[in-house]
Order: C-alpha cells, then structure tokens, then sequence
C-alpha cells in the first residue's frame, strides 16, 4: 500500500512535458488528414495534449488523483485499465461516427482510472459502506456517459475553446477499457 | 516635391545682375540637391485580375474541400511596366519559397507553382461600356481562366499573390548643405527608401469563395551616392521582394492556421459567409460542426474522483484497524 505510483506519475510528468514544448499539442494530436497519410500513433498522443491550461489541469487532475489511488491499491489493474482505455477509446475516435477532424484530451485516461477504481472498491472493500459508495459512484458514471451519449451534450465539462465539442464517446470508451482492464487484471486488489 | 521661387530682381545694376546670377546659380543647384524626387512602382493587383472593372463579379457559392488539398501558387498578372524591376525569375523563385513553406503542411496535398505568364489580365472593357447584360456570363474575370488553370494544373485552392513596390529617392536636406558648401564629390549620401507591399487572397475555384488572406511588407532605407543610385535601388527592390515575401508566409501560415479553426465551425470566415465542409481522403466529413473534439474531465469527474479518495482512505483505515 505504500508503493509509489510510478506509472501514474510518469503519465502525467509526460503530458505535462508536452503542453510545455510549443508545437507539442499540434504534433501529438489526432488529426484525421494526418493520420490517414501515416501518422498512426496520433490517436492514441492525443490522449495526452490538451486544448488549454484550464482544461489539462482538469484531465490531469482528475489522472493523477485517481491513478495514485488505483496504482497504489495494484498496479496491474491500474496498467491495464490505462492500457484499454487508451486502445479503446484511439479505435472509436477513428473509427465510429460521427468523424472528428482532431481530437486533444486525457479524460479518457481519467474515466478508465474511474470505473476500474469504483470496480476495485465496490468488489474488494470490506466495507459495506465503502462498497456501497462506490457502486454508487460507478452508477453514477455509467447514467451520466449513457445520458452524454443519448444526447450528445456534455455534462458538467466546462468551457471549451471555439469550434471544440466534448465528445462523450470518449468518456464512455474510456470507461468501458477501465472496467475491460480491471477485469482482466488477474488476481484480487491488495 | 518641394517648389522653389526665385524672386526677380528690380535693379538693373552690375552689382545687382552679378546678385541676381549668383542667387540664380544658388538657386538651381539648391533645386537639384533639395528636389530631386524619383518614384518607381512595380505593381499586380489580385482585385483587378479577379474583379475588372466593367464585370459583373459573381457571389462565391458553399464550399467543399476534399482533405488533403491541392493548392497552386501565382502572381496575379501586372499590367507592363517599362518601371518593374521585378522579373519572371524573380517571382519563379518566390513562389517557389512560398510554396516549399507550405508543402505538408496539415491538410495540403500538394502545392503546385503557377509560373509567371500563365495568367494574363483580362482586356480592359472598351471606353463607355459598363457591365455585361444581365444573364451574359461575364468572360472577362479572372476565374474564367483560373478554372483553365484548375484544370491544367490538378489543384482545387489557388493562393493568388499581389505586389505593389515603390522606390522613393530624394536627395535630402543634410546634402544640399554639402552640395553647396563642399561640392558634388564629398556627397554623404542621399535618402532611399523601397516600400513592398505582398497580398496573398487564396480562394477555392470552384466556388470563387475567398478562404482566407495575408500580406506581408518591408520597407528599406539606406544612403547612395547618386552615381550609385540606379544599382542601390534595384538591390533593395530585390531585397524588398524577398523581406516582404518571408512575412508574408509567417503571417500565411497564421492565416491558414485561423481558416482552420474557423471552417471547422461551418463557415469560411463567420457568420453569413459561405458555408465550407470539409471531407477526409475516404469521403467522410473532416470537418463542420462538431470537427475538433474533446475529452474533458469536469466537476463530475472531479467530484467522483474525490468521493473514491475518500473511499479509499476509509477503506485502508479500516484495513489498519483491522490488524
């Protein structure tokens, strides 16, 4: 339980690197056009730039908080629940409808820790009301993706620059890898 | 231009005609120090190849571009000018930087160098003739022939670039003083200044929608000698060409960069504008509303991310208590 957690630190450590560099966002972006002339690996750096200072505090925040706590319980649910976060939610920015021309966000990264997180708690905890809490939480999650995704509308996401929308499928992607990752984790919690 | 008077004199005396000739004399040599004023201009205007006088310009339709564009760079043609010092080879190698600056960029295919001489100015309309009549299709603009080159060339934007260079010289006031107290040979110098101006429209052709625009500028001042004036001049027309074309790709690729951004929210430059879609190399839209897309964590997440935190302090307190 003491364990520092080191791929969560990295993670953030790397993103915020990026935002530093001047041409970072841009070069690490999903970009449709690029991608379909070779830059493959773009949609998956996409899930550590940002559109503005406001919103990587946010993401990476929520990154940080979420994966220490994960990371620190089993590191090997919180690699995977990363892992097919990432994958998933790369696959359904490129590939479902409707397309995007760029994509910029860690919030995927964010909703995988979440789910596999409230999963982690609400199986392991001893508990009842820490078991109770977070399969609360993992509810709410789930009727707050589902809702984004019957709407469209993004709830509670804040500001974006001008010609931005939160897509809520990445939320939902993101949070279906957590659950896909910390299934497939292999052993119980510490 | 600065005027002179020379006052006539009344007296008629030796003394006086000698007066009057050495002031004549002072005279001239002030007017051919102080005045001397030379102006060149070298000038092509994209408004006038696109928009002649006497034509009916068209309104530019909707916009559809298919990612990643071909775009063709030219010089809107320059009515001849026994003054332009700005030659063919020149605007061939400045195209060509403007189009290696702007080659792989995001969303640009290819940029293809429209040589100079490819587009020549419509014919003037005759004297006392307006507009053609309503329904006539209006064959003298410029895009009639920008369709041709379309076509030749294989692009969909073309990136039409104008310039405007005067080259002013004018001996200046510190040099009169030499002129007239020293003499011609110990001279100073005299006040140059070439003043360029570069305006880059780039349109879609199809639809004669202007997408987006940028200019650069230089403005260069240095003393010659007058024996020196006519090779100074045209070094600093060729260096005003290529310090005026270097701002004009930064701030193209400024103006590309908003274009961007704002066609991904419909419209080529705002609100009653064309409207502009962009579709990606498989035909899928790439743009339009909703282009750029975001992962945002907010309050909600935050919130659950702090309620877990709490969870699992608790838990683990209650794990210590435990042992």
């Amino acid at each position: 339980m003491t364990r520092v957690p080191w791929v969560t630190l990295v993670f953030v450590t790397v993103a915020a690197a990026v935002a530093l560099l001047p041409a970072g966002a841009a070069a690490f972006e999903y970009d449709r056009a690029a991608v379909a002339a070779g830059a493959s690996w773009r949609p998956f750096t996409a899930q550590l730039v940002h559109w503005g200072t406001r919103m990587a505090a946010t993401d990476l925040g929520a990154v940080l908080v979420l994966g220490s706590v994960l990371e620190r319980r089993s590191r090997r649910a919180a690699v995977l629940a990363m892992a097919c976060g990432l994958a998933l939610a790369a696959a359904g920015l490129h590939w479902l409808p409707p397309p995007v021309a760029r994509y910029r966000g860690s919030s995927t990264i964010a909703s995988a820790l979440y789910v596999a997180l409230a999963l982690d708690l609400g199986s392991g905890a001893r508990s009842a009301a820490v078991r109770g809490g977070a399969v609360m939480a993992a509810a709410a999650f789930l009727a707050k993706t589902g809702f984004e995704a019957a709407t469209g509308r993004a709830l509670f996401a804040g500001p974006m620059p001008p010609g931005v929308e939160v897509l809520p499928r990445a939320h939902l992607l993101g949070g279906l890898g957590g659950a896909i990752g910390w299934a497939l984790r292999g052993r119980p919690p510490l | 231009m600065r005027s002179h008077r020379i006052q006539r004199s009344r007296s008629s005396s030796p003394a006086a005609i000698a007066a009057t000739a050495v002031l004549a004399v002072a005279a001239v040599l002030a007017a051919t120090a102080c005045g001397t004023t030379r102006q060149l201009q070298a000038r092509s205007s994209a408004l006038e190849y696109l928009y002649p006088r006497g034509v009916d310009a068209r309104p530019s339709a909707d916009v559809t571009l298919r990612l990643p564009v071909r775009v063709g760079v030219a010089f809107a043609p320059a009515r001849p000018a026994y003054q332009d010092r700005f030659t063919a080879s020149q605007k061939q190698a400045l195209l060509e930087r403007v189009a290696a600056a702007f080659r792989g960029r995001q969303g640009i295919g290819s940029v293809e160098v429209i040589p100079p001489g490819y587009l020549t100015l419509p014919p003037a309309p005759p004297p006392g003739r307006g507009a053609p009549s309503g329904g006539e299709a209006p064959a003298g603009d410029g895009f009639v022939e920008l369709d041709r080159v379309k076509a030749a060339f294989g692009i969909d934007l073309v990136a039409l670039i104008s310039y405007d260079q005067m080259q002013f010289s004018e001996t200046g006031r510190s040099s009169w003083a030499y002129w007239t107290i020293v003499g011609a040979y110990v001279i100073k110098g005299e006040k140059n200044e070439t003043r360029t101006l570069m305006d880059a429209v780039v349109y879609d052709v199809p639809s004669r929608a202007l997408l987006f625009h940028a200019s650069g500028n230089s403005t260069i001042a240095a003393a010659a000698t007058p024996v020196d004036v006519d090779r100074v001049l045209r070094q600093h027309s060729e260096q005003g060409f290529e310090t005026a074309t270097s701002d004009l790709i930064a701030n193209l690729g400024t103006a590309l960069t908003q274009f961007q951004q704002q066609a991904a929210t419909g419209t080529v430059r705002g609100p009653g504008t064309p409207a502009v879609a962009m579709l990606g190399p498989d035909g899928l839209p790439a743009g339009g509303a909703g282009a750029d897309g975001s992962g945002a964590a907010g309050a909600f997440e935050m919130a659950g991310a702090a309620l877990l935190l709490l969870l699992a302090l608790c838990e683990k307190r209650a794990a210590a208590r435990r042992r």
